[in-house]
């Protein structure tokens, strides 16, 4: 057994195997670890790098705390915080990746169900790159070199895709059903609660009066779904040319699981700055963002009592 | 009472209804993969799904209610569901679904549509929408996702297209997203100048920049679009695509170094004067046309119903066959099933029509025995009505 894999992947089945055989000796230090975690993925959306030259005990203690890190998010009771702490989670395994030899890198992907197969470039099925690949134009499917049922990436895009999958294994196997949780467990995660911030309220923005590819962005955004940066700018262009402040609009974005407030508010100040045009149905269209056929020729339109509103219930049941 | 709707009595609807059933007492229906995680819909004389939540949990059962009620139009969700009767929709356990392309003549935009409209179909928009299911086969499903012909199956739709389902599970788990991606790589939606190898290159001594870009030999749309090229410049056709007429003449004189040159990627030759033109142009053409985005939901969304392959379509009395061989198949000939009994019925307005080798029409207000295949299928249209004298 590898010590450094699990350490780095401690998601993986041999790291489980790695806790579940070896025994923690310092109780204390493991729920500081695993404090430290989780307050930095969800607070920061890092986790902190650890030194290599670790002994036994001490990749033990790392690992578990990745365990007890998940027994903490899971009692925090929220998909937001589950959604930050995946994401961080994610993106350290994705650093350590990059330094990684390429037989490790495969080996997680393996265990992630990602088949693929190297000869210079990384060649995955192009189901599972569906399914992990980033979305956005770059990674768009046909952007890529598709042939015969395999999609070839550089190594840093297969990692990026792989990064996505391990966001998705770890959100999906959360919140952990956690039965007689013990008396200390349950005060670090109120110390936890206590140094992250709030959960964000979703803004009350009254739905009637958007067409129906503005709700659908919204509603994705509550549902924790990661939306892709065409998705974001037009959702976000759209809300300032219906005459919402950057305020607000910053705060409906809130609700996304990756929210980074300052990226989020110098973006939408550019798009006020630029006072960028809200795109045409037919560039919605061709961005896969409309959803429905409402008769109007640009989303705007809709709100203004633009023709052909009702069709849209009628066509898409 | 209730229980008894009064309900306005329609004899065409009967007639039809009464032949469709003679045909399911007497035929076969293969019944979908795992039958019993399916939704059905069932349609009729106003709507081609009336009723739809529906469970059948076997082939006999199939046949039975196929028997029982004649429906018009017979549907099953490309979806598996855990509970396909239970509504709404979240209660039915979603666990997959097959992948599943809709290709109509009707939104092709052959010329010949603006005779005959939407609701009739002639030899030309049948031969085009043929020639659009085998771009879509020869061309993208089998080279680029790797399909074999034996994973496809292409069904006459019973009207106006065909449907292509592929027979592979490792399709089943794709979500809308992905699915939506997969379209979008059909359609050639999206693609992007820049990712798919197009850049200008500084040259030594020279202010303006060089053109690279794709080469014929590369995977996906990049080489699609650097082979397009190619055989445009040998058939003579780049004007065609927004090529500068006197840029193109260029090429033309050249055409074996300009074909060498593309072959390694070196794209200057041709100057693309207006990019969106340019792109419109070749990438329009490269695409496969899956019609609007409502059409494009068939594979997108993955709760929708799909007509059911073998069975009868209301609206042409035609059968969803399944296509053996696309080359050859003659949807208004190889999916006729109603026979030649002469039927006397009164016609509104129909254009010339084909069914097997015989022609029918025009006709306008005029009363005719027509044999019963052509009488079922102008009822079904609606243009119709039986005449009793």
């Amino acid at each position: 057994m590898e010590l450094a894999f699990c350490s780095k992947y401690p998601f993986s089945k041999e790291a489980k195997e790695l806790v579940s055989s070896a025994k923690v000796s310092d109780e204390f230090r493991l729920v500081e670890m695993a404090k430290e975690r989780v307050v930095r993925a969800i607070r920061d959306g890092v986790i902190p790098a650890m030194s290599f030259e670790l002994d036994e005990s001490q990749v033990v203690l790392q690992v578990a705390s990745y365990a007890m890190s998940r027994m903490i998010v899971s009692l925090l009771g929220s998909r937001y915080y589950i959604g930050r702490y995946s994401i961080a989670e994610a993106k350290r395994a994705g650093r350590y990746m990059e330094g990684d030899s390429d037989e490790n890198v495969l080996k997680v992907a393996a265990e992630l169900g990602v088949g693929c197969e190297v000869d210079g470039e990384y060649a995955v099925r192009f189901e599972k790159y569906l399914i992990y690949a980033p979305k956005s134009v770059d990674y768009k499917l046909v952007n890529r070199k598709l042939s015969n049922g395999v999609v070839r990436l550089r190594r840093s895009e297969f990692i990026r895709m792989l990064e996505e999958a391990v966001k998705m294994k770890i959100e999906s196997e959360l919140p952990l059903k956690v039965k007689d949780v013990p008396e200390n467990i349950r005060k670090t995660t109120e110390a936890v609660r206590a140094s992250i911030p709030k959960e964000p309220v979703p803004t009350n923005i009254t739905k009637g009066d958007f067409p129906p590819c503005i709700n659908k962005l919204l509603e994705d955004l509550k549902t924790v779904e990661n939306l892709g940066h065409t998705a974001r700018w037009t959702l976000a262009v759209y809300l300032l040319n219906v005459g919402m402040k950057v305020e607000e609009v910053v705060r409906v974005f809130s609700t996304s699981p990756d929210f980074d407030e300052k990226v989020t508010r110098y973006q939408v100040e550019h798009a006020m700055k630029r006072g960028y045009r809200m795109p045409s149905c037919a560039n919605m269209d061709s961005n896969g963002l409309c959803v429905a056929n409402c008769g109007v020729k640009n989303p705007l339109a809709y709100r203004r009592g633009g023709v052909g509103r009702n069709t849209a219930a009628s066509q898409k049941p | 009472m209730e229980g008894i709707q009064l309900r306005v009595k329609n004899p065409e609807e009967d007639y039809v209804r009464s032949k469709f059933r003679e045909y399911y007492e007497r035929n076969e229906v293969r019944a979908p993969e795992q039958i019993e995680k399916r939704e059905w819909g069932f349609g009729g004389w106003e709507r081609k799904i009336e009723v739809r939540h529906l469970r059948i949990s076997s082939r006999d059962e199939l046949k039975g209610r196929l028997v029982m009620d004649a429906p018009l139009f017979v549907s099953y969700s490309t979806a598996y569901y855990e509970f396909p009767d239970m509504r709404p929709m979240e209660k039915k356990n979603w666990l997959g679904a097959d992948l599943v392309f809709d290709l109509d003549s009707d939104h092709l935009e052959a010329p010949c549509k603006k005779t005959h409209g939407s609701k009739w179909v002639c030899d030309k928009c049948l031969e085009k929408v043929k020639e659009e299911t085998i771009k879509l086969i020869e061309q993208f499903l089998i080279p680029d996702f790797g399909f074999s012909k034996k994973e496809i199956e292409v069904n006459f739709s019973g009207n106006r297209g065909y449907h292509i389902h592929i027979k592979n599970e490792s399709v089943r788990q794709l979500g809308g997203y992905a699915r939506r991606e997969i379209v979008d790589y059909l359609t050639g939606t999206g693609v992007d100048f820049e990712a798919v190898g197009f850049r200008y290159e500084e040259v030594g001594g020279r202010r303006e920049k060089r053109l690279a870009g794709p080469k014929p030999s590369d995977a996906g749309w990049a080489g699609r679009i650097a082979r397009f090229i190619k055989e445009s410049a040998v058939s003579r056709k780049l004007e065609e695509v927004g090529v500068e007429a006197k840029d193109a003449r260029k090429i033309y004189n050249r055409v074996g170094e300009f074909t060498s040159l593309i072959e390694r990627g070196n794209w200057d030759a041709v100057k693309i004067q207006n990019k969106d033109n340019f792109w419109r142009g070749v990438v329009g053409r490269l695409g496969v046309r899956l019609g609007d985005r409502i059409d494009q939901n068939v594979t997108a969304d993955t709760t929708k119903l799909i007509r059911l392959p073998d069975s009868l379509h209301g609206e042409s009395g035609l059968v969803a066959r399944r296509v053996r061989e696309i080359d050859s198949f003659d949807p208004v000939k190889d999916a006729v099933v109603f026979g030649e009994q002469p039927v006397r019925i009164k016609i509104k307005n129909a254009p010339e029509f084909r069914l097997g080798e015989e022609t029918f029409g025009p006709f306008r207000n005029e009363e005719r025995e027509l044999p019963e295949r052509a009488a079922v299928f102008l009822i079904c249209k609606k243009e119709a009505v039986l005449w009793k004298s």
